[in-house]
Formats: C-alpha cells, sequence, structure tokens
C-alpha cells in the first residue's frame, strides 16, 4: 500500500501584519510590523518595558464562536482572559474555515495537535506570588506555618493548576471545534512548530485521522523578557537584524498560527485548496545546554541532511530556505555555520530569507507561524526579503533577500534550532 | 591529577581552539581583552574541557571563564565536586 501523501489545505495566521491570511499577507507587504512598546507595571509600579510585535484589533467574540463554550474556559481561567488560548482558538477557526472542512458534527473525523513553549507559565506564577505575599502579610503578626501555607496555596490552586498543565488546553480547543480524535501537545522550545508538523503528519499517514489542525502560539511575557534580558539576548533597541554585524538580540512577537493538514486523496476528493504537499521533516536533539547551541557540534546539519532524507530531495531542488535568523551573534553564527556547510559558503541556491523581522520571535508558535509565510509566499510565488539586514555580518558567508522578487516557486524550507538543541527542518512542495 | 598537569592540559585546549601556541596564553591573560576570543570560541573552549574532563560545566558559569586562571579554577571545582 502506497504510503499516504499530506498535504496543506488551510491556513489560519494572526500576528502583527494582520489577522487571517489575506490581511496577514498584506500586512507582511506592507511590512506592517507593529513594534510597540509594552509596559509591565506591579501594583503600579513599573517593572519593566519592552519591545514587542504586537496584533492590532483582536476580538476573540467576532470569530463566530459559540459563547456558551468560550464562557467554560473563562471558568476554568477565574475569569481571566487568556491571550495565548484566545489566539489558539481564533487561528484555529480561521485555518478550518480556509480549508472549507466542515466540523459541525460530533464525528468530523479531525485530530488536533497544538504546540506552545510556555503555556499557563506567567499567569500561574503571578498567582503563586500574589498569593504568596497577600499569606506573608496577613501572617506578619503570626508564625508563619509552612504546612498551613501550603494547605492554603493547595486550595487555591485547585482550578488554576491546571494553567501549566498542557492537556487542559488542548481539551479547550478541541471542545470549542468539535474535536475528538487522536490530539497531542507538543512543547520542543522554538522548533516546536516543526516537531508538531511532524507528529500530525504522522496521525494521518498511520491512519488515525485524514485531517490534523495543528496550531502554535505563544504569547510574549515578562517573566521571558527578564531572562532574555539577561542572557543579553533581548534587543535592546526593538529591532531584530538577522545575520546582522549589529544584530543584537531579538524581539517578541505577538500571536498564533493554525495550519490544516490531510491526506491527498481526502483533500482531492472534496476539491480542498491545496497550498503544497508536506514532503517531510528532519530532527536532532543537541542535547548540550538549555540556552547555549555547541559551537562545533554538527547537530543542526544532521537535522537538515536528515530531512533531504526523508523528503527524497535533493538540496538542489530547495528555491527557498527560512531560518530561525533570530538575531542573536551567537546564534547567528551556529545557524550560519549549518547552513553553509550543507549549501555551502554564499550559496547562489537556495535563496535565503528570515521572517522575524516581520512578525517578531513568537518562541514556541515561530517556526510554524513563519512555515505558514512560506507557504504562503509559495502560494503567491513571492520571495520576501529580510527586513533590517543592511549590514549582514560578512565572516558569516549568507547572503539574504534584499529584495521582494516574484519567481515561481517550487520547493521551500524552514529550518529551526532551538533553545536545548533541539533541531528541526521541514520540507513543502507545490503539487505538480 | 596536579594543578601544573591540569594548567598545562587546558592551555593546550584552549590554544587548540582559538589556534594559538600555547606558550602565547599566559594564566591570567583575558580571553576577550587580550587574546582577541570571541563569545562563540568562549563556548567551543567550554565543550572542549567538558569533554577531556568529563565534567559539566553549569551554562550560567559558561561567560565567567575569561582566563586559563578562571577555567582551571572552575575545572577543578568541578572535579572535586563529581568526586
Amino acid at each position: 500500500m502506497p504510503r499516504k501523501r499530506v498535504v496543506i489545505t488551510g491556513l489560519g495566521p494572526i500576528g502583527s501584519p494582520g489577522i487571517g491570511k489575506a490581511a496577514f499577507w498584506q500586512g507582511i507587504l506592507d511590512q506592517k510590523t507593529n513594534v510597540q512598546i509594552e509596559k509591565y507595571t506591579v501594583d503600579n509600579e513599573p517593572l519593566a518595558e519592552f519591545h514587542l510585535h504586537k496584533v492590532e484589533g483582536f476580538n476573540l467574540t467576532k470569530f463566530g464562536i459559540d459563547k456558551a463554550l468560550l464562557n467554560e474556559i473563562k471558568e476554568w481561567k477565574e475569569g481571566e482572559e487568556i491571550s495565548d488560548l484566545n489566539y489558539l482558538i481564533a487561528a484555529v477557526k480561521l485555518a478550518l474555515d480556509d480549508s472549507g472542512l466542515d466540523y459541525g458534527s460530533e464525528d468530523n473525523g479531525i485530530s488536533l495537535v497544538l504546540a506552545h513553549e510556555n503555556i499557563g507559565l506567567m499567569q500561574f506564577g503571578f498567582k503563586v506570588s500574589n498569593l504568596a505575599y497577600e499569606m506573608l502579610i496577613d501572617k506578619q503578626s503570626k508564625d508563619v506555618n509552612k504546612k498551613a501555607f501550603f494547605t492554603n496555596l493547595y486550595k487555591k490552586f485547585l482550578k488554576s493548576g491546571y494553567d501549566v498543565q498542557t492537556f487542559a488546553d488542548l481539551f479547550h480547543v478541541a471542545k470549542v471545534f468539535n474535536i475528538h480524535d487522536y490530539s497531542l501537545f507538543i512543547n520542543n522550545a522554538c522548533a516546536s512548530g516543526l516537531y508538531a508538523f511532524e507528529a500530525a503528519s504522522q496521525i494521518i499517514k498511520n491512519n488515525q485521522a485524514k485531517v490534523v489542525v495543528i496550531a502554535a502560539s505563544d504569547c510574549p511575557e515578562i517573566y521571558k523578557y527578564l531572562w532574555f534580558k539577561e542572557l543579553g539576548i533581548y534587543s535592546p533597541d526593538g529591532i531584530i537584524k538577522p545575520f546582522s554585524k549589529d544584530a543584537n538580540g531579538l524581539v517578541f512577537g505577538e500571536g498564533s498560527v493554525s495550519i490544516v493538514i490531510e491526506d491527498l486523496e481526502t483533500a482531492q476528493k472534496r476539491n480542498a485548496p491545496i497550498y503544497a504537499e508536506y514532503l517531510g521533516g528532519g530532527f536532532d536533539l543537541e542535547g548540550w545546554k538549555i540556552t547555549v547551541p555547541q559551537i562545533g557540534s554538527n547537530s543542526y546539519q544532521k537535522a537538515i541532511l536528515k530531512v533531504f532524507n526523508q523528503s527524497k530531495i535533493e538540496k538542489e531542488e530547495i528555491d527557498l530556505l527560512c531560518p530561525h535568523g533570530v538575531g542573536c551573534q551567537v546564534i547567528d553564527t551556529y545557524e550560519a555555520k549549518a547552513i553553509t556547510d550543507i549549501f555551502g559558503p554564499n550559496p547562489k541556491s537556495p535563496l535565503i530569507t528570515a521572517f522575524k523581522p516581520y512578525v517578531g520571535h513568537n518562541l514556541g508558535g515561530s517556526a510554524l507561524l513563519e512555515a505558514a509565510i512560506l507557504l504562503l509566499s509559495l502560494k503567491n510565488n513571492t520571495i520576501l526579503p529580510t527586513l533590517n539586514c543592511q549590514n549582514i555580518n560578512p565572516k558569516l558567508n549568507l547572503p539574504l533577500i534584499k529584495q521582494k522578487t516574484e519567481t515561481n516557486l517550487k520547493t521551500v524550507m524552514k529550518i529551526c534550532c532551538a533553545f536545548a538543541g533541539f533541531n528541526g527542518a521541514a520540507i513543502f512542495k507545490k503539487l505538480d | 591529577m596536579e594543578l601544573p598537569d591540569l594548567e598545562n592540559q587546558i592551555r593546550g585546549i584552549i590554544a587548540r581552539v582559538i589556534e594559538l601556541n600555547s606558550e602565547e596564553i599566559s594564566a591570567d591573560a583575558d580571553f576577550i581583552n587580550d587574546l582577541g576570543v570571541d563569545s562563540l570560541k568562549a563556548i567551543e573552549i567550554t565543550g572542549a574541557i567538558e569533554k577531556a574532563f568529563k565534567i559539566v560545566v553549569p551554562e550560567e558559569q559558561i561567560r565567567n571563564i575569561r582566563s586559563l586562571n578562571q577555567a582551571v579554577v572552575l575545572t577543578k571545582e568541578l572535579l572535586k565536586a563529581k568526586g
């Protein structure tokens, strides 16, 4: 029996350029990066402020989603509006609508794969911090009893403990869309989107489902900002400059993305719009340190070589490559070395362009969001320039596209080198 | 391992990574200011020391290894902790 072929039939991007496929793509073409300053305060005291690619005009109630289901989620979230969960739900709605699939019935045969790097982390952290502070203030005149403290904490966190249990958000999103088939939650740091794509394609290839909705999101948080600032990888001027001499760090990007994939036969039977075929993924876990890539290792190269093997594609066939392009000197150098080891120094092919300067770094959602931009580039036969790359570091031997070009694209590749050394690559090809 | 041996071995590792002669690397020379080592080479030095001595350098210490002396002290501590 021939192996099933997996195709992309729906896209639902949400980011600083816009909400939904058409507005998002137009925003990309218009270079609407929408970088603003986010300010955090605690009890009206300024804590920090940082640049961020912001989503504008988002309102989940405008997406036509059952209010009773949204209220149930709100109850679990103790009245809080959780941006990244809201973005996830909206992105799935956009992607399903784009695919033309009917998901109204309870046996719609759809699977769900969610990807996120930090789900619930900050809201849970804030709740613990607030409660601990209140209890300490309350206990000032009495002895602080550790057992009583723990018992109180446990009772207060019966619900919000689920903020950081990944299955809960998988449950919430699945319930909104009547999804009952085999479903997964993925976390492989910034490479989560590529791992999610591969896991979703395996669901189809193994006959667990004919349609899988993949969705990824990550909402920038103060905790992550403070940590990245301490590591020296957050751009103080709010400009991501991939592979540049003056690269000084990343900038967060709000948003989410969902991609619908299905087996080719099912898609063709229902005359679905087909963006491309997913040819496969290649992965390698370097496993040296969490926050630092191992300079001198060949883990990233291995991931890229594995994807060629999986996809039965020669490297010469790749027209366009989208790297992680995070704009941090160490990571950029690590990435450029891997690319030039595979394709040679200053390769003429593939053309290389990085998308983070458009949408910011969406962390656990970034690889999938950038894969969606790549798929839109493929559909529109358009190669986008890398923004902010006037001073490319010549030592990296990596040419980047500086001007928008319209050309016939056939095969594109997304690669990503994530924290902890989760290195991944994926190849997409237009159907003949 | 005696300290001079350890120092010589680490000096050799650093020399190999940054492509200098061992004798050009004095114990106190600052990697960045005196030897022109960039952050990438510093990471590579850490990886090479870990491999040679089968130790694990905590991530937050990587940025603190700025001289042969500091590398020797840290390696000694980590070997001692390893037992």
